[in-house]
C-alpha cells in the first residue's frame, strides 16, 4: 500500500509488548452507505464483542447513493451506534476507522468522530484502508487461512482480482474498467424498475425466471451481450483479467428503451443480466486464480468479499471455477460481504500484529489525509 | 468555586476554531477552516490543553455550534464533540449558529455602550450559506433581559426576501432600529437605510469563546439548556440529490 502521508505519525512511546495483545480495538465504517461501528477482541484470535450497523434506506428513491444525504445519515446514526457497541465494555486500546477510498462527507464523519475518541482515551488512531478491510476480511472469518491468497473484490465500488501476501501487501491481477459490479446491478435494477438497492433486487426478480427447457435458458442468456473487457493486462496466454460492464448495461438499456413496455419479459433480462455480470466475475477470477497459482504455487482456497460476493449466482459460479483449478471456494458470511466496521477493526488488529514487540505501536496521528480514492497497490494509477 | 472545564468548538464558518474554559481562564485557537481542517481541529484540541495545562480526562462538558453552515465543516466539528462526548461520558450542548451569532451580537453592542432605550432594535443574523447571494437569516426582537439578542421571531434560515420589509418598521409601520451581524451580510442584495451593521472582523459570526461564554452563562455543563439539547446538524437546506456518477472507484 503507498503510504498515508508524509506526515510524521506520532509515536507512541509505549511498544506493542506494552499494550499486550489482549487489547480492544474499535472501529467505524463509512465510506459509503452503511453506517457501523465494531469492537474487536486480539486475542487469542481476532474475536467481535460486539458490533452494530444502520443501513441507509433513504437513497431507495434515487435509485443510487446520493452523497449528501449519505454523509448526513452517518452524522445522524454514529452517536448512537457509538453508545451501543461501547455499553458495558472496557476502554479499547485502539480506534480505527475506514479513511478512503469512498465519499468524503463520510469519511469526515466516521474520521472526525474516532480521532476524538481517540484523543479522550489517548490511544492510538489507525487509518484503514477500507478495500485492505474488504481484502483482510476472509482471515477474520477464518484466522488458520494463510497469506497468500487470491481474492475477488466485487462491490457496489469496486472490482479487481487481488492477490493478498500480508496485511500490506496486495497485487492487482485485474479490475474493472468501467463500472462496478455493484453500481451496474443497480443501474439494471433502476432499469427494470425493481428498485434500490439493486444486487438483492435484481438476484430476487432473476429468481422468478422459470424456464421450460435449456433452450428457453439459453434464449434468454442471448438477449444480453457477453461483457468483454475492451484491454487490459494479459495473463501471458492471451487471457484478459480486466472487467467491464458498461456495455451490458448500455444493452440492456437499449433494450428495455426500444421494445414496447408490454413486451419486456422483465424477469429474463434480470437474468440474462446477472447471469452476464456473475459469468463474468467468474471468468475473471478463474483466470486470476491460474496466474495466482502460477507465481505462487500455493494451495489456497478462492475468496470472495463485497456485497457483490453475496450473490448465490456468483458463490456458485465461483465455486465451478475454484474445482476446476483444483481448489475450494470458500463463501464469507453475506454479513462480511457488505461493508461493515468488524473488517475495519480486524484490518487494523493485522497491522497491529504485525508490528514487531519491539516497534512503536502504529498511529495515523489527527492530520493524516482522508482519500476519496486510495488504490491498494503502489503502481497504480490513483 | 471553581468551574469546570469546558471545551468549545466552532467550525460551520469558514474558521476551524476551539475554545477551552479551564478555572478563570479562557484559552482559544482559530485557523481559516477548508481542505484538511478536520484534522487540524484535534491539534488546536491539543494546543489548547497543553497550554491549559489539563488533561483531556478533566473536561466537563463539550458545547458546540450545530449550524446552519458549510455542510462539511459543520459536520466535521460535530462529529468530533460527539466523539468526545462519547468516549468521556460527558454532557454535549450544541446552540444553533443563529443562537451564537445573537449572543455574539449581544456582546458586540453591550460592549460599546449603547444603550437600547424604548426602540428594542431588530436583530438580523446574516451567516454564510456558501451559495452567493443566498446567505441564512434569522431576526431577533431586542429584550434587555435575554441573554440573546433576544427572542427569535423567525428562523427559517431561507428568507432574505422579507429582511426589507422587516427592517423597514414595525407592525404599525413605525421605524424601529435595525441591526446586522454575522459573516453573510456582505450576500445581501440591499441594505436598508436605517440599518446598522455589527462589525467583529476576527470572528464574523461569533467566535468559540462566544459559544463557551454563552454555554457558561447559561449553567453548562452543570446545566444543559433547553435550546441546546438538539444536537444534530441544522442544514436548512435540503440535500442535493443527485446520486454520484461514480462512488469510490479507487
Amino acid at each position: 500500500m503507498p503510504p498515508l502521508s508524509q506526515n510524521t505519525p506520532r509515536l507512541h512511546k509505549k511498544s506493542r509488548r506494552a499494550y499486550n495483545l489482549h487489547m480492544l480495538i474499535l472501529a467505524i465504517e463509512s465510506t459509503c452507505d452503511e453506517t457501523a461501528t465494531a469492537l474487536l477482541k486480539t486475542t487469542p484470535q481476532h474475536h467481535i464483542l460486539a458490533q452494530h450497523i444502520t443501513p441507509q434506506t433513504q437513497h431507495r428513491r434515487f435509485g443510487g447513493v446520493v452523497p449528501e444525504i449519505a454523509a448526513r445519515q452517518h452524522l445522524a446514526n454514529l452517536p448512537a451506534l457509538l453508545g451501543q457497541t461501547l455499553r458495558g465494555q472496557p476502554q479499547p486500546g485502539a480506534v480505527a476507522a475506514s479513511c478512503g477510498p469512498g465519499l468524503i462527507g463520510g469519511l469526515i464523519t466516521g474520521a472526525s468522530a474516532a480521532r476524538a475518541l481517540a484523543l479522550a482515551w489517548q490511544t492510538p488512531f489507525l487509518a484503514v484502508n477500507h478495500l485492505a478491510a474488504h481484502a483482510l476480511s476472509p482471515r477474520l472469518a477464518w484466522p488458520e487461512l494463510k497469506f497468500p491468497y487470491l481474492l475477488l473484490l466485487a462491490s457496489g465500488g469496486h472490482c479487481q482480482t487481488l492477490a493478498v501476501s500480508a496485511h500490506d501487501k496486495f497485487r492487482r491481477y485485474g479490475q474493472t474498467l468501467d463500472d462496478a459490479p455493484g453500481e451496474a446491478l443497480d443501474k439494471a435494477a433502476r432499469l427494470l424498475g425493481l428498485g434500490w438497492p439493486g444486487g438483492p433486487a435484481l438476484e430476487k426478480h432473476a429468481a422468478t425466471f422459470q424456464p421450460e427447457n435449456p433452450q428457453q435458458r439459453r434464449d434468454a442468456l442471448a438477449l444480453l451481450p457477453d461483457p468483454l473487457a475492451r484491454r487490459g493486462d494479459s495473463d501471458g496466454d492471451g487471457a484478459n483479467l480486466d472487467f467491464s460492464f458498461s456495455g451490458l448495461k448500455t444493452a440492456l438499456a437499449r433494450k428495455v428503451n426500444n421494445s414496447p413496455a408490454a413486451s419486456v419479459d422483465t424477469a429474463a433480462l434480470a437474468f440474462a443480466f446477472q447471469e452476464r455480470v456473475m459469468r463474468s466475475l467468474a471468468r475473471g477470477a478463474g483466470r486470476a486464480l491460474a496466474r495466482f497459482r502460477r507465481e505462487h504455487a500455493a494451495d489456497t482456497p478462492l475468496l470472495a468479499a463485497g456485497g457483490v460476493a453475496a450473490n448465490r449466482r456468483l458463490a456458485a459460479l465461483l465455486s465451478e471455477v475454484a474445482v476446476r483449478h483444483g481448489a475450494e471456494f470458500l463463501p464469507l458470511p453475506a454479513g462480511l460481504c457488505t461493508d461493515n466496521a468488524a473488517m475495519v477493526a480486524h484490518a487494523a488488529g493485522e497491522r497491529v500484529r504485525a508490528c514487531g514487540d519491539g516497534e512503536p505501536f502504529p498511529d495515523d496521528g489527527f492530520c493524516t489525509p482522508l482519500r476519496p480514492r486510495w488504490p491498494l497497490d503502489a503502481g497504480a494509477v490513483a | 468555586m471553581t468551574q469546570p472545564p469546558v471545551l468549545a468548538i466552532e467550525t460551520a464558518g469558514r474558521l476551524c476554531q476551539a475554545a477551552l474554559a479551564a478555572g478563570d481562564r479562557i484559552l482559544s485557537r482559530a485557523e481559516p477552516g477548508g481542505r484538511g481542517q478536520e484534522g487540524r481541529l484535534f491539534t488546536l484540541i491539543q494546543d489548547l490543553l497543553r497550554e491549559a495545562q489539563i488533561s483531556v480526562d478533566e473536561i466537563a462538558g463539550v458545547a458546540v455550534a450545530r449550524g446552519p453552515g458549510g455542510f462539511t465543516s459543520l459536520r466535521a466539528g460535530l462529529a468530533a464533540a460527539h466523539g468526545l462526548a462519547i468516549a468521556k461520558n460527558i454532557p454535549l450542548a450544541a446552540w444553533s449558529s443563529f443562537d451564537l451569532a445573537a449572543f455574539a451580537a449581544r456582546q458586540i453592542f453591550d460592549s460599546q455602550g449603547r444603550n437600547a432605550g424604548d426602540d428594542r432594535p431588530r436583530l438580523h443574523v446574516v451567516l454564510d450559506s456558501r451559495r452567493a447571494g443566498d446567505p441564512f437569516v434569522a431576526h431577533f426582537n431586542y429584550d434587555p433581559n435575554d441573554i440573546l439578542w433576544g427572542p427569535a421571531v423567525s428562523e427559517k434560515g431561507d428568507d432574505n426576501g422579507d429582511i426589507i420589509a422587516a427592517a423597514s418598521g414595525d407592525k404599525n409601520g413605525a421605524a424601529v432600529p435595525v441591526f446586522f451581524f454575522g459573516d453573510g451580510v456582505h450576500e445581501l442584495p440591499n441594505i436598508p437605510d436605517n440599518a446598522q451593521i455589527l462589525h467583529q472582523p476576527e470572528s464574523p459570526r461569533g467566535s468559540s469563546v462566544h459559544l463557551l461564554q454563552l454555554a457558561r452563562a447559561l449553567g453548562f455543563p452543570e446545566n444543559i439548556p433547553e435550546n441546546a439539547r438538539n444536537t444534530q446538524a441544522l442544514y436548512i437546506r435540503p440535500p442535493q440529490t443527485s446520486p454520484p456518477s461514480s462512488p469510490k472507484n479507487a
